[in-house]
C-alpha cells in the first residue's frame, strides 16, 4: 500500500486521517496530516505521520522529535509554495 | 519396589539358571534317570522365568517409548496391546506395569511428591543421569550375560527425557496454534482443534509448576513483541475530495499546528539561552497567530474553529513566555498581547528577536531549531545553509544581477515542475514523465543561471517528485507482475476477468463526455449530481477490472468535473467530505 499525499488513510482503530503534504528525509516519508471526523471534516487535530514499513504492513507513527519536524517544516514550507 | 519385584524374577533366572548347571555336571557323571527329568523341569522354568522378564522388560520400554505427541487414538491403541501382553504377566508384575500407567497419565512419576522442579532443573539432572549412566556400564553386576545401567538411573534418565520433551512439544504446539490463528491458512481450524487436543493432554502429563513456566514464557514473548510494535497499521486509503482553495487552508494551518508543536517540545529540551529563546519563540508564535487571523475571514467554520483554537493554545503559550496576557476580543475579532494589537506586537517581536539572536554567539543545534521569525523559517537545513553563501558573496550590483537572472530560471523550471505535477496528481505516473523529470533533474544541477538556493529549492522539489513518480511506477510493475503470475497459475477452464482495457475507455470516453458538457453547456446540461459523483468515486476505487493507473486517470477526471460542479455552484468550501 503506498501512502500519497491527497489520500484518506483509514488506521485500524478507525480513525481516518487526510494527508495534506509529504516530505521525506534520508528516504523516510512524513506525511503532514490533518484528523477527520466521521464526516470526512477535518478537525483541529494536526500531525506529522511518518510512515512505516512493516513486512507487507504499512504503519504509521506521529513525530515528535523536533528537530526531524524543523527540517520536515522546511520542506512543507517550500510545498507549500506551489499551492499557493 | 518396583525394582524388587522384577529383581525377584532375575534373581531366581539366575538361581535356576545355576541349578541346571549343577544338573547337567552331575547327570554327567550320574547313571541315575531322574537328572534327565531335573534337567527338563529346569530348562522349561528357565525358559517361562526368561520369557516374563522379556516380556515385562519389553512393556515398560515401550511405555517409557510412548510419544506424548500421537493422537490420543494411537496411544490407547499402544496401552490396549501393553494390556493385552500383560496378561502373560504374573500378578505382581502386571500391578507394577499398572502403576506407570497410571502415573504416565497423571504425570507424577518423576520428583517425590510435593516437590516441583524447573525446567532447568531437569536439564541438569539429564546430564548427571547420563553420566552415572555412562560410568555404571563398566561396574554394573553381569546378569544374563548383558552390561547395563541399574534399572532405576535408565527409568529415571526415561522419565526426564520423557518430561523435557513433553515440555519442548507443548512450547512448540502452542505456537504452531498461535500461528496459525494469524496466518489463517485454507482448513487451518481442523489443524488447530488437533494441537489443541494435543497441548490438552501434554498438559496432563506434566507438573503443575512447568506449566507455569511455560505459561509465563508466552507472557513474556508477548509483551516484548508488542514493546516492538511502533505505530498504528494502515487498513486503507482512498482519494479525498478537496479542492486546491480547501487544501491551502488546511496546508497553512497544518505547518502553524507543527511550528507550535516545535516550539513547546524544544523549550522542553533547552532550558538555557532564555533571552534568545524567548524572543524567537515570541516572534514565531506571534506570526503564527497572524497568519492564523489572516486566514480565518476566509474559511469555513470548521475551519474558524480550528483556526481559533490554535490561536487560543497560541496564545497562552505566548502568555507563559512573556508574562503578558493574551486576550481575543470577541466583538472585535482582534487579539491583543499585553493590550498592544498583534500584528504591531508581532511586528515589534521580529525585530526584537533579530536583535536578540544576534547577540548570541554560543547557540546549540537544537537551539538553532527555533529559528528567528515566520513561519517555518526555523534556520536550519539545506535552505539555510544556502542562503548564508548567498549572503556572503560579491558586491551589490553583481549579487542583484545573479539574483534576477537566477530568478528568472528559477520561474521557468517551476512552472515545468507544476505542470509535471499537475500531470502526475491528475494522470499518475508514467514512464515518459519519469524520463522528463530525470531530465529536468540533472539540467537544473547543472545549470549556472540558478544561484544556490533557487538550485536547492529546485532539486528538493523536482527530487521529491520524481520519487514518487518512481515509486508509483514500481508498485504497478510489482502488481502487474504478480497478476500476471497469478493468471499463468490458473487452469485454462477458469472463467477469466473481462478485458480490462475496454472498460476503461467505456468509463473514461463516458467521463470525458460529461467534462466537455460542463465546458460548453455547463452544468444544467448534465445529469450528475454530488451523490453520483460519489457513487461513481466508490465504484472505480473498488473495482476490479481496472489497474491502479487506470483508476487513478478515472479519478482524476471525476476530480476535474467535482471541481468543475462546485464551482458552478459557487459554494462556500467544505472541507472535503461527501455530499448528502
Amino acid at each position: 500500500m503506498i501512502l500519497e499525499e491527497g489520500n484518506i488513510i483509514t488506521l485500524e482503530d478507525d480513525l481516518e486521517y487526510g494527508l495534506l503534504l509529504e516530505a521525506i528525509i534520508d528516504d523516510q516519508s512524513y506525511f503532514l496530516a490533518v484528523k477527520l471526523d466521521e464526516n470526512e471534516q477535518a478537525t483541529d487535530v494536526f500531525k506529522v505521520l511518518k510512515e512505516i514499513k512493516e513486512d507487507d504492513d504499512t504503519l504509521v507513527e506521529e513525530e515528535t522529535d523536533p528537530l526531524i519536524l524543523n527540517k520536515v517544516l522546511e520542506q512543507y514550507k517550500i510545498l507549500a509554495e506551489d499551492e499557493e | 519396589m518396583n525394582n524388587s519385584v522384577i529383581e525377584r524374577y532375575e534373581n531366581k533366572l539366575n538361581e535356576l539358571q545355576n541349578k541346571l548347571q549343577e544338573v547337567i555336571y552331575n547327570r554327567n557323571f550320574s547313571q541315575l534317570g531322574h537328572y534327565d527329568l531335573l534337567e527338563e523341569n529346569l530348562k522349561e522354568e528357565i525358559n517361562k522365568t526368561n520369557r516374563i522378564i522379556t516380556i515385562y522388560n519389553s512393556i515398560m520400554s515401550r511405555i517409557d517409548g510412548i510419544d506424548t505427541n500421537l493422537e490420543q487414538d494411537d496411544i490407547d491403541r499402544l496401552i490396549d496391546s501393553i494390556n493385552f501382553e500383560k496378561r502373560n504377566l504374573p500378578s505382581d508384575l502386571a500391578s507394577v506395569i499398572d502403576d506407570k500407567l497410571t502415573k504416565l497419565k497423571e504425570g507424577k512419576d518423576f520428583g517425590s511428591a510435593g516437590e516441583e522442579h524447573s525446567y532447568q532443573w531437569y536439564l541438569q539432572k539429564r546430564e548427571e543421569l547420563q553420566k552415572i549412566a555412562r560410568d555404571s556400564i563398566s561396574t554394573m553386576r553381569l546378569g544374563m550375560g548383558l552390561n547395563r545401567p541399574s534399572e532405576e538411573i535408565e527409568r529415571q534418565l526415561k522419565e526426564v527425557n520423557r518430561i523435557i520433551n513433553t515440555y519442548n512439544n507443548l512450547i512448540m504446539n502452542i505456537r504452531k496454534v498461535k500461528h496459525l490463528k494469524e496466518t489463517k491458512p485454507d482448513g487451518y481450524e481442523d489443524e488447530v482443534n488437533r494441537l489443541n487436543e494435543i497441548i490438552e493432554r501434554d498438559k496432563k502429563t506434566l507438573p503443575k509448576n512447568l506449566l507455569e513456566e511455560i505459561e509465563e514464557y508466552f507472557k513474556k514473548e508477548e509483551s516484548e513483541s508488542k514493546k516492538k510494535k511502533k505505530g498504528h497499521k494502515v487498513e486503507g486509503t482512498r482519494k479525498w475530495n478537496l479542492t486546491p482553495k480547501q487544501k491551502k487552508i488546511l496546508i497553512g494551518v497544518g505547518i502553524a499546528a507543527v511550528v507550535t508543536a516545535v516550539i513547546v517540545a524544544t523549550q522542553a529540551l533547552i532550558p538555557a539561552i532564555v533571552a534568545a529563546q524567548h524572543a524567537s519563540n515570541v516572534s514565531a508564535l506571534a506570526g503564527s497567530m497572524v497568519h492564523n487571523s489572516a486566514l480565518w475571514h476566509t474559511s469555513s467554520a470548521g475551519v474558524q474553529t480550528a483556526l481559533h483554537t490554535l490561536n487560543v493554545n497560541l496564545g497562552s503559550l505566548m502568555s507563559s513566555i512573556t508574562g503578558q496576557e493574551a486576550l481575543f476580543h470577541g466583538a472585535t475579532g482582534v487579539w491583543t498581547i499585553g493590550g498592544t494589537e498583534l500584528s504591531a506586537f508581532a511586528a515589534n517581536a521580529a525585530t526584537a528577536a533579530q536583535a536578540a539572536a544576534a547577540k548570541v554567539t554560543a547557540i546549540s543545534a537544537t537551539a538553532k531549531v527555533l529559528g528567528i521569525a515566520g513561519l517555518g523559517s526555523l534556520g536550519t537545513g539545506i535552505f539555510s545553509v544556502a542562503k548564508d553563501k548567498l549572503k556572503n558573496k560579491e558586491n551589490k550590483t553583481e549579487k542583484s544581477k545573479k539574483t534576477e537572472m537566477s530568478a528568472h530560471a528559477y520561474e521557468e523550471y517551476n512552472e515545468t515542475y507544476l505542470r509535471m505535477k499537475k500531470f502526475f496528481e491528475e494522470k499518475g505516473a508514467t514512464i515518459a514523465l519519469e524520463d522528463d523529470i530525470y531530465d529536468m533533474y540533472d539540467e537544473i544541477s547543472d545549470d549556472e543561471k540558478l544561484n544556490e538556493l533557487d538550485r536547492a529549492k529546485l532539486i528538493f522539489k523536482v527530487g521529491l517528485l520524481r520519487r514518487k513518480i518512481t515509486r508509483q511506477l514500481d508498485e504497478e510493475s510489482k502488481r502487474k507482475q504478480s497478476h500476471n503470475k497469478s493468471k499463468a497459475d490458473q487452469p485454462s477452464s477458469q472463467h477469466t476477468l473481462p478485458n480490462e482495457n475496454k472498460i476503461y475507455q467505456k468509463i473514461y470516453n463516458y467521463l470525458e463526455q460529461i467534462n466537455e458538457k460542463l465546458d460548453t453547456l455547463g452544468p444544467e446540461a448534465v445529469d450528475i449530481d454530488s451523490k453520483k459523483l460519489t457513487d461513481f468515486n466508490d465504484l472505480i476505487l473498488n473495482s476490479k477490472e481496472l489497474t491502479t493507473e487506470e483508476k487513478n486517470r478515472l479519478l482524476a477526471e471525476l476530480s476535474v468535473i467535482s471541481e468543475k460542479m462546485a464551482k458552478a455552484e459557487s459554494e462556500e468550501p467544505n472541507l472535503g467530505g461527501r455530499s448528502k
